[in-house]
């Protein structure tokens, strides 16, 4: 079976290059059957695969198929070589999964648009550069498919290119990712000079074997170096603190695209990198620690900004900021396997919100000002019912599958065995912005579908639900959001059910991360905690959960701003209820509001806007441009300068060789 | 040349430097056919000339790979050699004056400049930088180089009708005057210490005798900046720039591409036997003394990393700048010219082989782009400007496409055959040590790919400023671009032949002697 | 008696001048003639080399540097007459559309 794994990719790149050299000549139809059939046999292909895989004992499960030899240095010989083992095969399942059903979603989103053969080429190209990356089997074949999604995100941010803010938002993508690569690059070369391989079957087992020779040091600097500048990479590509800037602004781009690229699949690359990679970081604690901060603070700062955004794009987008941050969490942490778990479960359920935002945005005509919803679960039930089992899945309501994953990187990092003061910490703050989540998601929820409508007369005519090719991707991704999360229950929920449960998914991601495992264990002893315990952070994340979304209803329904003050009068029992209501304004406006208001103004205007816009992406590019004018100057057209230039150097040459 | 006495026979001397011969015959043949060679239409004419310069070529590639490359007794009078390296680039070279003279005939179509001269100066061009990768004397190096250059001085200045071009040329011709002047008093100073011109018995003079001798070292300076300037490496650069732009795009695109790399091709060959330990590697007992030379490296190799700093950092820097394409790939050559040097720093088999195959790649990915820029260009200096460019991606789909792959693997992003060459120059230094310089020049790619993607997104993501409208696009030339389009692809997938070819040429510099 | 040190010194102060010409007139003719006196205080040098070591070669050398230097004053002659119809100006200050 491992013989067909280089189908995966090759049938998407086929759908590319058919629609990107014919797609002009062939006709909607045509594109689109191609489009979407391409990727749905590679996610068959996938399927196929895995289901071999599991067939097999877990010690076999893991496939390599080497295409040719690509880049042969003395002794460093890099093939183009696909691997498949479990952590890949989660990886492949989600991204051509969610990717059908996204091409598929497309069809009916993108219909009226001109470009139409441009879109579906470049999604083809993503989905093949998604799949090189995830199934290379060293880190140059990754890096091709980290480059390659990088340029395919870039071309679709900036596919409606004609408005000028759409254009500045693919550049600034382009632009933070490539300096995030640069991070990616140089922690590669690092590898590659520490260790002379780059390859995943050989590099692992080496730095395993040197470590347990004692050839290499628990957190050696040259780990720590190499983890940190993945990380650099990282967080270019999956959007961390402080690289995140280009993530809100990339959803100039359309929906669909929000949804596969800048949510579900490319974003998570960087989770997957460290996942891959999880040998080095056990070996790296401090890194460890720099990340689990780093990815906490993330996690609580875009929530916080979500709270205050109308746009529903927007919410999403900081969301999806946050959700990445816990992602990151769980593997620094050294829970590997909840952090992708928790990749998994986000990328159906925020796919999931992406696409019902998508369709209410075409309800709406392009508005996607919540200020201007309301009421609309009346007009789009499906789109309804689908986003809130989405929007339960990312408050952590059991027994959605966000509540298994993020419940389960909260307690691993509740445990965090280098640091145990240190995942207390993570785990307070991680709680805290989960709370944040249920309220800012539930408040969309509310501010759009409830209520009274606050468009104009117009608007509410063309309201309408979406046709099926739009509402069964929605479907399927909410089942999934519902279901997604059963393969993970953890073990000390045995009791509540009358057959034995296993957490099917750790077990199955188990081979990847055994010898990190391993590791710590050697090195710190794990602390272990009473299933008491346990339950009672479950049961923290689920309270933190439902009051958010208790204090978004009692906000957004029981008190929307828009309450007609003639209510007020005709229910005079109410009074009490409507003085409550300015008491707890009042409340809400200073003790939560304001300190909100200041700290998402803070973190938007100034750390967002001016430090690292201004200070930090703009700057370097200000920097550049100035530097090159300046430079340039020098190159002033008269030939004697140049004569003057060519004998200074050799002056200097001769100065050096002879003093 | 201080020995006279070397035996010297015609068949030996056809059977080194054939390639050299057949180009001076077709080259003298061709002055007769472009006199004589009467036609109806002048482009058909100049058509002709083209054919017949590109066969030319061929036919001395063909000689080269299968009469020159696998020869055992490689030395002819101690003047010239035929070992694999100087095939190898001298390939690349003729390589380049294939592309050169077939995308000529448009170029010249679509400049109304028919003149069948062009085609005799590209073949003494061509043959002059052959020559001079195959000498292995001091003095046969300064004359071919003189030969190369005066013919690439005239072909600069071939478009009459523009100052640009006769500027550009005349600032070109006193600097190579002046540069070359450094080259031979570092020459004679050489000549003057040992006695000898011959690289490989001045490498064995010198490491018995006083190789660290002041003397030495400013002959060492002299030749290295002599050579420096016909490679663009920063501050002997400033020449390139102008050249580039005023230049017809062709001989831009032959001066960036076959120029450089006979430059760096007898950089490498100079350098490493006449300078460098290499000869010990032959196991010869007579060079075994070379190992000293190692001595030397502490001189060459720190400005060396200075000068490719420089020279990756301005080459980007200004490249940012500009608003002009062609003067945009003037500057991003000298970049490249920075990233080559790095493998030259680096100084081991690796980085050898990698300045070969980068050779190779950036001969491929910049002739394509310099093929696009005169078919957008129509008429020269028409349409060169990034503001020309925008909105073209859906007037022209196949040149533009074609552009951008160009630019890409100039940029270095994978799968395209730029980003494995960068790869190998920067694995080269690496595994030397120069972990810093590679750091910084990975840095300097990441501003390369600002400039360079910003040309695709103005292809593709910007309106049309005003009509634009390209030259007539001759089969031949669409033939010629799509060839070196699949050359980029495929020596981005499969590098593993080409590689192997140049390591084994590489090899070969130890045994020239 | 003149030795050998003599001529290098003395044709390296040709070579400085020459540069130092080169670099500070104006007259494009006057460049040529520079860039010249540099190549030929480079022949002096081999002759004396030559001389000093009792060897032909130098000499030959010098013929064959005399060679290219006619040649290079033939193309740099025809460039500049083609450029002065465009400027009619010898100046090279004035050679200066192409920068930046």
């Amino acid at each position: 079976m491992e013989g067909y794994i280089f189908l995966i990719p090759l049938l998407p790149l086929i759908g590319f290059l058919i629609n990107g050299l014919f797609g002009q000549k062939i006709g909607k139809w045509m594109i689109t059957y191609i489009g979407c059939s391409s990727i749905g046999l590679a996610f068959l292909t996938s399927v196929l695969i895995v289901y071999h895989m599991l067939c097999l004992p877990v010690g076999e499960r893991q496939f390599t198929q080497v295409l040719w030899h690509w880049i042969t240095v003395g002794n460093l010989h890099i093939d183009l070589a696909f691997m498949l083992d479990p952590l890949s095969a989660v990886m492949i399942l989600v991204v051509t999964g969610v990717s059908f059903v996204i091409h598929i979603y497309s069809k009916g989103y993108m219909a009226h648009d001109e470009s139409y053969w441009r879109y579906y080429a470049y999604l083809n190209m993503f989905v093949f550069f998604m799949t090189v990356l995830i199934l290379g089997a060293n880190y140059v074949v990754m890096f091709v498919g980290w480059e390659g999604v990088g340029l395919a995100s870039y071309l679709l941010i900036g596919f409606w290119y004609k408005e000028n803010l759409i254009a500045d938002a693919g550049k600034k993508a382009f632009i933070v990712n490539r300096v995030g690569d640069f991070g990616f690059l140089l922690g590669m070369f690092l590898i590659f000079v520490t260790f002379g391989s780059l390859s995943y079957t050989e590099l692992f087992p080496k730095v395993l074997h040197m470590y347990e020779h004692g050839l290499l040091a628990m957190n050696s600097p040259v780990m720590i170096a190499i983890c940190l500048l993945l990380f650099v990479g990282a967080t270019g590509k999956s959007a961390q603190i402080p690289l995140y800037v280009w993530l809100p602004d990339a959803m100039a781009g359309p929906t669909p695209v929000s949804a596969l690229i800048h949510a579900a699949t490319m974003v998570t690359a960087g989770v997957y990198m460290v996942a891959r990679t999880n040998i080095l970081y056990t070996l790296a604690p401090t890194a460890l620690l720099v990340m689990s901060l780093m990815s906490a603070a993330t996690a609580f700062i875009a929530a916080t900004i979500g709270v205050l955004q109308y746009d529903i794009k927007r919410v999403l987008a900081y969301s999806t900021v946050s959700q990445l941050g816990y992602m990151f969490i769980g593997v620094s942490v050294l829970a590997y396997s909840a952090g992708i778990f928790h990749l998994m479960s986000h990328a159906f359920f925020k796919a999931c919100l992406f696409l019902c935002a998508g369709a209410v945005m075409h309800a709406m005509r392009g508005d996607l000002d919540m200020r201007d919803m309301g009421g609309l679960a009346k007009k789009m039930p499906i789109t309804y019912v689908t986003m809130l089992f989405a929007s339960l899945a990312i408050s952590g309501i059991p027994p959605f599958s966000g509540f298994f994953s993020k419940d389960e990187v909260l307690g691993k990092a509740f445990m965090f065995p280098y640091y145990p003061v240190v995942g207390k910490i993570v785990w307070f703050i991680g709680l805290a912005a989960a709370g944040i989540t249920a309220f800012y998601m539930f408040r969309l929820m509310f501010m759009t579908f409830h209520g009274e409508f606050r468009g104009t007369e117009e608007e509410a005519r063309h309201v309408h639900e979406m046709p099926f090719s739009m509402t069964g991707p929605l479907m399927v991704l909410a089942f999934l959001s519902l279901v997604g999360g059963w393969v993970g229950i953890p073990e000390v929920m045995n009791s509540l059910f009358p057959f034995h449960v296993t957490n099917l998914f750790e077990n199955f991601l188990d081979p990847v991360f055994e010898h990190s495992h391993e590791i710590v264990a050697g090195f710190v002893t794990i602390p272990h905690y009473s299933s008491t315990v346990e339950w009672i952070l479950m049961s923290s994340s689920v309270a933190v959960g439902i009051g958010g979304i208790c204090l978004a209803y009692y906000i957004y329904i029981c008190h929307p701003d828009t309450l007609p003050q003639k209510l007020a009068h005709t229910f005079a029992l109410h009074y009490k209820l409507i003085y409550n209501k300015y008491y707890i304004d009042e409340i809400y406006y200073h003790v939560v509001v304001l300190p909100f208001y200041f700290l998402s103004t803070f973190c938007w205007k100034v750390i967002d806007a001016f430090l690292i816009d201004g200070v930090g992406v703009n700057g370097q590019a200000w920097w550049v441009q100035r530097g090159s004018r300046a430079v340039g100057l020098v190159q002033n057209g008269y030939v004697q300068t140049y004569g003057a230039f060519m004998l200074l150097g050799l002056v200097m040459m001769l100065w050096f060789f002879i003093f | 040349m201080s020995d006279l006495g070397f035996s010297f026979s015609l068949s030996q001397l056809w059977q080194i430097a054939g390639g050299q011969l057949i180009l001076i015959f077709a080259s003298l043949i061709l002055i007769f056919v472009d006199l004589w060679l009467t036609t109806d239409e002048e482009s058909d004419h100049v058509a002709t000339m083209g054919w017949l310069t590109a066969l030319s070529f061929l036919v001395a590639l063909w000689y080269l790979v299968h009469r020159e490359w696998p020869l055992h007794e490689v030395v002819l009078a101690g003047v010239f050699s035929a070992e694999k390296f100087s095939v190898f680039v001298s390939a690349v070279v003729l390589l380049a004056g294939v592309f050169a003279s077939l995308l000529s005939i448009g170029y010249m179509r679509n400049n109304r400049m028919f003149r069948g001269e062009y085609f005799v100066l590209l073949l003494f061009a061509v043959y002059g930088t052959i020559a001079m990768l195959q000498a292995v004397d001091l003095l046969m190096i300064f004359i071919a180089l003189e030969v190369m250059s005066l013919s690439v001085y005239s072909l600069a200045a071939f478009l009459k009708d523009s100052r640009k071009s006769q500027e550009g040329a005349l600032k070109y011709f006193l600097l190579g005057c002046f540069g070359s002047a450094f080259f031979l008093f570092g020459l004679a100073l050489t000549y003057g210490l040992t006695g000898t011109v011959n690289i490989t018995k001045i490498a064995q003079i010198l490491s018995v005798g006083p190789f660290k001798h002041p003397v030495v070292l400013v002959a060492l300076a002299m030749l290295m900046a002599g050579l420096f300037f016909k490679m663009s490496l920063v501050p002997f650069h400033m020449w390139a720039p102008d050249v580039y732009e005023g230049s017809p795009s062709i001989i831009t695109a032959y001066m960036a591409t076959a120029v450089k790399a006979g430059a760096f091709g007898v950089f490498l060959k100079l350098m490493s036997v006449a300078f460098t330990p290499i000869l010990s590697l032959s196991g010869q007992p007579d060079f075994q003394s070379t190992i000293n030379l190692g001595m030397l490296a502490v001189y060459w190799k720190p400005v060396l990393w200075w000068l490719a700093l420089l020279t990756m950092f301005v080459g980007n820097l200004v490249a940012v700048s500009q608003q002009n394409v062609k003067r945009m790939l003037a500057y991003s050559s000298i970049a490249h010219a920075g990233y080559m040097s790095l493998g030259l720093l680096a100084a081991n088999s690796e980085g050898r082989m990698a300045v070969l195959f980068y050779l190779v790649v950036y001969t491929i990915m910049n002739f394509g782009a310099f093929g696009v820029l005169f078919l957008i260009d129509g008429k020269e200096g028409k349409a060169q400007t990034l503001e020309d460019y925008r909105g073209l991606g859906y007037r022209y789909p196949t040149l533009s496409f074609l552009m951008s792959l160009f630019l890409l693997s100039m940029a270095g992003l994978p799968p395209t055959a730029g980003f494995i060459g960068k790869f190998y120059l920067f694995a080269a230094a690496i595994k030397q040590g120069y972990f810093v310089l590679a750091a910084l020049g990975v840095m300097t790619c990441v501003i390369a790919s600002y400039y360079y993607l910003r040309v695709v997104w103005k292809f593709y993501m910007e309106e049309p400023a005003r009509e634009v409208v390209a030259g007539n696009i001759s089969f031949v030339t669409m033939g010629v671009l799509i060839c070196l389009a699949l050359g980029v692809m495929y020596f981005g997938i499969l590098p593993a032949g080409l590689v192997h070819i140049a390591n084994v040429a590489q090899q070969s510099l130890a045994m020239v002697f | 008696m003149a030795t050998l040190t003599h001529y290098i010194i003395l044709s390296s102060i040709l070579f400085g001048i020459g540069a130092i010409g080169f670099l500070s007139r104006r007259n494009a003719l006057i460049l040529f003639m520079s860039a010249e006196l540099m190549l030929n205080s480079v022949n002096l040098m081999l002759v004396a080399f030559s001389y000093f070591r009792a060897d032909v070669a130098g000499q030959v050398m010098v013929i064959f540097v005399f060679a290219v230097a006619a040649a290079e004053v033939a193309v740099g002659l025809a460039i500049l007459i083609t450029l002065f119809r465009h400027v009619r100006e010898v100046d090279v200050t004035k050679f200066n559309i192409l920068k930046w």
